[in-house]
């Protein structure tokens, strides 16, 4: 039965019935139905426009990821050009100030570079590319602010006098925080690279390659030789490099997640609730009726167990133990997920003693 | 069963989940989203109490779907979308001081099972000796309106029709007769 017409009054009868036994079964119909039926108003006009509304919505971001497209495409062509003479203009010369340039390819220019395209050729790149792991895969951000006058923040002050060729392309700024190296699909690195933060990942990124001849001309003294062994030295990144994903290893557990662990089902209350109804205090340790509460962590593993159980607090052993007995008789939880894999998580968690002897038989 | 050409079954909602996470597309979301923007609207209007807030609430709801969907891994999206969308209104009252809406008179959240129970003639039978020890001991009218209701499946308002009973109360009857029959049952087969 439509709820609109169980609604308007059509309450008897099978159909009805039917209605209100899945609203038994359903709390969100339950909470729907009760939400309106208490307040008036035609819902049925507000819940069509919702429906116009929502596929606007849509609909604008069918029209974000195309101009994202288009955006991405426009900035590519530009690097390649952009590479193209900057490579051409650097095969005219001597030689050598690239060479080393290039040389010292893969590790991280001593002076924040702005980025700029690798030199050389450039292959087509494919539009929707993977992110690295730190991030999750976001192929359309939500809001893509212009990027129209990129190098205003981005440039560093000692390269402005490089023009904005350079700069201007290589930013599809995607609004994300500042401090992420976030690989686009040309390879070039971020804005991380002017905050400073130098990480393991940064060099596989591989910025540049020599596309500014101008500014390392004057800075390197002109060295024969190194000109011809630069294919070697350098791996050009022209596609997303090969993102080394993080180990996630076994001992040192996150603790913040993407999504946490889920103990039948439930968060970490329901599972404090299911430890303190298996707690049994220990007679020996009643103190003077004082409720005496242990701090436990504990780390849910990847294959959602308890590990790890480790005592922060407790007024007397018998309490920890009696703790770490039933920590240690829970039920496998489902592990908790970053980027989709499991990975161990920690929690800590206080643990009740009351003083009266409320011992619940144990299920 | 007959077969037609033309139309094609609706996608399922999972299947729509995994299309959005595929291509990103978002009106796989929004198709989806659209099957339940009533209740949505309808459980906002619960929590929030007038309807331009409820209808923000959901529109923001939307956004927030375009977000969580890729990350979090969603076994069931009704129970999941409930819970989003309360923890959405929840907030929102928090944010605006006013307090959540009273519990719900209806329904425990771990009904179901005794639902599914007593609405399966087939269950009834097999517990029938249990079950109908566990019926005697309740009060007339909590009896009276669970058999009509589970058994005879007559809606609220047929029972309150036939019994002259406020609707209220029939519900009432119902919610704490559910909750004798559960604690009876449980204790008669451990």
């Amino acid at each position: 039965m439509k709820l609109i017409d169980y609604l308007s009054g059509k309450r008897r009868g099978r159909e009805a019935h039917d209605l209100e036994l899945e609203a038994q079964r359903d709390p969100l119909l339950a909470e729907a139905l009760q939400g309106l039926e208490e307040n008036p108003g035609d819902h049925h006009a507000a819940v069509e426009s919702l429906r116009r509304r929502i596929a606007a919505r849509a609909g604008a971001g069918k029209q974000r990821r195309r101009m994202r497209l288009i955006w991405r495409t426009t900035a590519v062509a530009a690097a390649l050009l952009i590479a193209v003479t900057a490579g051409f203009m650097t095969l005219q010369r001597a030689g050598a100030p690239e060479g080393r340039e290039i040389a010292r390819g893969p590790e991280i220019p001593e002076f924040p570079t702005v980025p700029v395209p690798p030199s050389g050729e450039m292959a087509e790149l494919p539009p929707e590319v993977p992110e690295r792991p730190e991030r999750p895969p976001i192929p359309q951000p939500s809001a893509v602010p212009s990027k129209v006058p990129p190098q205003d923040g981005i440039a560093d002050p000692a390269e402005q006098p490089r023009g904005d060729e350079d700069t201007d392309p290589t930013h599809p700024v995607e609004g994300e925080e500042e401090q992420q190296p976030v690989i686009r699909a040309y390879g070039a690195v971020q804005k991380a690279e002017f905050t400073g933060s130098t990480s393991a990942q940064q060099k596989a990124e591989t910025p540049s390659v020599a596309a500014h001849p101008s500014v390392t001309a004057q800075e390197r003294p002109a060295t024969e030789g190194d000109f011809p062994g630069f294919q070697e030295d350098t791996e050009v990144r022209l596609t997303v490099p090969v993102l080394t994903e993080e180990e996630v290893k076994e001992d040192t557990p996150f603790l913040c997640a993407e999504t946490l662990p889920r103990f039948q089902g439930k968060d970490l209350h329901a599972f404090r609730t299911w430890v303190q109804k298996r707690i049994r205090h220990p007679k020996l340790a009643l103190i003077n009726g004082v409720p005496g509460r242990v701090v436990v962590s504990f780390v849910i593993d990847t294959t959602g167990r308890l590990t790890q159980i480790h005592i922060l607090q407790s007024p007397d052993r018998s309490l920890s133990d009696e703790a770490v007995r039933v920590l240690k008789r829970s039920p496998r939880w489902e592990p908790g997920r970053r980027n989709g894999r499991k990975v161990p998580i920690k929690y800590t968690m206080p643990v009740d003693f009351r003083s009266q002897t409320s011992t619940t038989g144990e299920k | 069963m007959y077969t037609s050409e033309k139309t094609t079954p609706l996608p399922s909602d999972d299947e729509l989940l995994t299309r959005y996470r595929t291509d990103g597309r978002t009106e796989h979301l929004a198709e989806l989203y659209t099957r339940y923007t009533e209740l949505v609207y309808g459980m906002a209007l619960h929590y929030l109490r007038n309807r331009a807030d409820a209808e923000d609430a959901v529109m923001q709801l939307f956004e927030e779907l375009i977000a969580k969907v890729r990350h979090h891994e969603i076994r069931h999206f009704r129970n999941w979308l409930h819970s989003v969308c309360r923890n959405l209104c929840l907030m929102r009252l928090r944010q605006a001081g006013k307090m959540p809406p009273a519990e719900l008179p209806n329904e425990l959240p771990d009904d179901g099972q005794l639902v599914d129970l007593l609405a399966d003639e087939e269950r009834r039978l097999r517990i029938a000796e249990a079950l109908d020890r566990c019926l005697e001991r309740l009060p007339e009218p909590q009896r009276r309106s669970i058999r009509l209701f589970f058994f005879d499946r007559c809606s609220y308002a047929d029972i309150a029709a036939a019994t002259s009973w406020h609707l209220k109360s029939v519900r009432s009857y119902i919610q704490n007769g559910k909750r004798n029959l559960k604690i009876c049952l449980e204790k008669n087969r451990p």
